[in-house]
């Protein structure tokens, strides 16, 4: 869960605009209270999308309150209904994440990184216990196995693509399905949350190519490709989005099928312009703009 | 659906091929979504509409399956063109962990077109889109004349190519000029300038 799962801003409607600011609101609000203040901090995209995406197929939450922002107490915002399953779910979701994601951290990253890791832990740690004992051990078993899977297969000198997203469209699935209340649904979200999974994984491998390079850090398009430094970058983002492509295509396909109760044109939004738009801004802007910033700095120098 | 497909076409189980090709016909029409096109039911008459639709392809597949396993013993030995016609069937009843474990028994040296192109199937099945895509292109070279195997990769290209989800480079930008936008707001500004100096483009503001 990296926020790679957001809403185009300008192809939205004002008011499904303030529905999901809504959402995000209430979640931040929710996260502070169950887990502690501190907690509003790991607030995310993706953490929102499930919520609205639970809201939806659950058919919660229709109606919205104004309140005051707890961490800009000046700020007004609307706040959505303040008792929810689906905005537990997405809190729980958040911790267990942020959790096992620092976990895997905590292992790979430099010094002044692995120094600042050492000082959120705690904090960490202290939600996650919070999680268990709300009752989120399903939630924290698909994280850990999600983990350990993923360690497995890298360890795979010969790892492909979708060997190596494998691990975290599965964890996905899982966490989509349990929303399902029938057979077919099940079915549907399933596979929804599968490739959505595996969206976001290679859309956040390819984020990281550059620097997985460098580092020599595993990359499941360095592996499958055999890219080496120097490489043609325009071919290389090209066969990237043709990729990841593959994956939109089917979680959209998926999305179509789930019985939604709300909230349709925010959530069509997210899987259909918001995902277009990030792999444009990933794979094609983000590394013009790098060139740019670098021509800039070259023509200040001279 | 937990919903009876012979109930959802209105048909007896011992309805005739023809029969329930009439009653989807009927109902097809009736749940059409032109009938909708300016309906605030229009959603749940496509819901309908697709419920029908999996009633209809329930039936008919379960009866050709039942078709072919019927004529099979003579099919297989007269025609002998597929190797793998377990597989393939496997794969029609959803056994995809099945056909696949029978595909991975099958040597690497033996490994032909039809192979890597089922292979591929499973795979895509699986959710492992990209592996798929690679077996598809491998039958593909094995036996460029197939249509079947050019079929799959068409389509994984076509996925691959963003036309429905995901970024498609081939997209044509939006036209840059003159928008209605645009119109609107140069007559703003020029409106704003005439009224600085004193005069005054558009009358009402």
């Amino acid at each position: 869960m990296f926020g790679y799962v957001r809403p185009q801003k300008p192809e939205l409607l004002i008011k499904d605009y303030d529905a999901y600011k809504a959402v995000y609101c209430s979640l931040c609000k929710w996260l502070g209270r169950r887990y502690g203040v501190a907690a509003s901090l790991i607030l995310s995209y993706d953490a929102t999308f499930y919520a609205i995406l639970a809201m939806s197929v659950r058919g919660e939450c229709n109606s919205y309150t104004q309140g005051r922002c707890k961490v800009n107490p000046m700020k007004k915002c609307n706040y959505c209904c303040t008792e929810s399953l689906s905005l537990d779910d997405a809190a729980a979701l958040s911790v267990a994440s942020f959790y096992y994601k620092l976990d895997d951290d905590r292992t790979d990253s430099g010094f002044f990184k692995r120094l600042a890791i050492r000082l959120i832990r705690p904090f960490a740690s202290r939600w996650r216990k919070k999680l268990l004992k709300y009752g989120y051990n399903d939630f924290d078993k698909i994280f850990s196995l999600m983990m350990k899977a993923q360690f497995d297969v890298e360890s795979d000198p010969a790892c492909g693509i979708d060997k190596a997203a494998h691990p975290s469209s599965e964890a996905l699935s899982k966490i989509a399905e349990r929303l399902a209340s029938n057979e077919t649904q099940i079915r549907v979200l399933k596979s929804f949350g599968y490739y959505l999974g595996k969206w976001i994984y290679l859309i956040d491998a390819a984020d990281d190519l550059e620097d997985d390079l460098k580092s020599g850090g595993f990359n499941p398009f360095v592996n499958e490709y055999r890219i080496k430094e120097g490489y043609d970058k325009a071919a290389v983002a090209e066969l990237m989005n043709n990729v990841i492509n593959e994956a939109a295509h089917m979680l959209l396909l998926s999305y179509d099928l789930i019985d939604l109760k709300g909230n349709q044109r925010i959530l069509e939004n997210i899987v259909t312009n918001g995902i277009t738009s990030m792999q444009k801004y990933v794979l094609f802007d983000k590394i013009n703009e790098k060139c740019k910033n670098k021509s800039n700095n070259t023509s200040i120098n001279k | 659906m937990a919903n009876n497909p012979y109930e959802v076409l209105g048909v007896s189980p011992s309805a005739t091929d023809d029969e329930i090709k009439a009653a989807y016909r009927k109902l097809a029409k009736k749940y059409h979504p032109d009938n909708y096109t300016d309906s605030p039911l229009a959603d749940v008459a496509s819901e309908k509409m697709k419920e029908v639709n999996e009633a209809y392809d329930t039936i008919m597949n379960s009866r050709r399956g039942r078709g072919s396993t019927a004529t099979g013993g003579s099919a297989a030995g007269a025609t002998g063109s597929s190797r793998y016609s377990d597989v393939r069937q496997m794969i029609k009843n959803g056994r995809t962990a099945d056909a696949e474990q029978i595909l991975d028994g099958v040597p690497v040296q033996r490994r032909e077109a039809e192979w890597y192109f089922l292979k591929g199937t499973v795979l895509l099945k699986k959710g492992w889109t990209q592996d798929a895509y690679n077996c598809f292109q491998t039958a593909c070279n094995m036996d460029p004349t197939n249509q079947e195997y050019r079929n799959a990769l068409n389509y994984a290209q076509n996925r691959r190519g963003g036309y429905y989800g995901g970024y498609n480079t081939n997209q044509p930008q939006q036209a840059p000029g003159c928008s209605g936008c645009d119109i609107c707001t140069g007559l703003c500004c020029a409106d704003t300038c005439c009224e600085c100096m004193g005069g005054d483009l558009i009358a009402c503001c």
